[in-house]
């Protein structure tokens, strides 16, 4: 991709793909996750995760997995309205720039 | 190539000067990490997380700005104010795109180079730096034995004085016997000597106690200032 994200679409790309998991989901599943759609390296998310916890849109909590704790991320309400902010944004974002795209074959 | 428990030793230590909480924070994050990603990719992220030290920076640029600066991109997070030390999340993993690929030769150009120059200083620095190092150690060893010797001197002064001075006043008394003037005489003579082997008592002990540990304190400051040098370089 040619296009570089800003803070806030890392942010909403996150939230979307931890909104996915009921139940919360990982750090490297995040990382993973998030490489479907753009290319981020090992170390990118953390700050961002970290971020979103500290604005209270995402919560954690540990759960024993094959013998040791592992760190889950889950959605807050805050969280799910913040995403759907993101969502509605994008959209009127997106349609805009598809559209000039649209207009500048004529 | 590190290990992952190096890596993370490293990370650790790197992240000393920020707060505990965060530090767990980040060590947890990364131990989860490795443990899910399995024993098989642990090399491969060892090599796109680059270095203990970028990650240090990437953690620490997220607690000083809380998201209003910088920029996320494909090849990781670019910050205006990081610019120069921008390939710190560069790389990306199978990015075959000419513009990164020619990108990422350049830097390990680049550290070749390093490690050659570095080499090189090394060698040149031999015929400079060991004359030096011995010309350091000897001094260092005289000075020490100058400390000694000089500790002797003073000792041996004490003792002389002081026993100088009780013998004198023996001496004196029995003379009072004979020839009280000359005896007397002698007797403070040798309360002179006495007193000034006390005063050189009290300058020995100041030496063993105070002069001798601010010292050797001294030399271990010089010591490890030089060994911090050393490991901020390798740094």
């Amino acid at each position: 991709m040619v296009f570089n994200t800003g803070a806030a679409l890392l942010d909403a790309i996150v939230l979307a793909v931890v909104s996915k998991e009921e139940d919360g989901t990982y750090g490297y599943k995040i990382t993973q996750d998030v490489r479907q759609a753009m290319e981020v390296s090992e170390s990118t998310l953390y700050p961002v995760l970290r971020r979103l916890l500290k604005d209270e849109c995402l919560e954690v909590y540990d759960m024993e997995c094959g013998g040791r704790n592992r760190r889950y991320y889950k959605i807050t309400q805050k969280g799910n309205a913040q995403l759907n902010l993101y969502k509605t944004e994008w959209k009127a974002y997106s349609s805009k720039i598809s559209m000039m795209f649209a207009g500048g074959k004529k | 190539m590190m290990n992952r428990i190096e890596f993370m030793k490293k990370l650790e230590m790197l992240l000393q000067d920020i707060s505990e909480s965060e530090r767990k924070e980040a060590i947890q994050y990364y131990n989860d990490y490795f443990d899910d990603a399995g024993v098989e990719n642990e090399g491969m992220i060892i090599e796109q997380l680059n270095s203990p030290e970028k990650v240090a920076q990437t953690i620490k640029a997220g607690l000083n700005e809380e998201g209003e600066n910088g920029e996320f991109s494909e090849n990781g997070f670019t910050d205006s104010r990081f610019e120069d030390k921008k390939e710190v999340i560069n790389e990306s993993k199978s990015d075959q795109r000419n513009q990164s690929y020619t990108k990422q030769n350049e830097t390990k150009k680049d550290d070749t180079l390093k490690i050659i120059l570095i080499v090189l200083g090394c060698l040149l620095a031999i015929p400079v730096g060991l004359p030096i190092l011995c010309t350091a150690g000897g001094l260092l060893i005289g000075f020490v034995s100058a400390v000694i010797g000089i500790l002797i001197a003073v000792l041996a002064t004490t003792v002389g004085l002081i026993l100088g001075g009780i013998g004198l006043i023996g001496v004196g008394i029995v003379k009072m016997v004979a020839a009280p003037p000359a005896g007397l005489v002698i007797v403070g003579g040798g309360l002179i000597m006495l007193a000034i082997g006390i005063l050189f008592l009290l300058l020995s002990i100041w030496i063993m106690t105070k002069a001798i540990p601010y010292i050797f304190k001294g030399i271990t400051d010089l010591f490890r200032k030089i060994f911090n040098k050393k490991g901020e370089k390798a740094v």
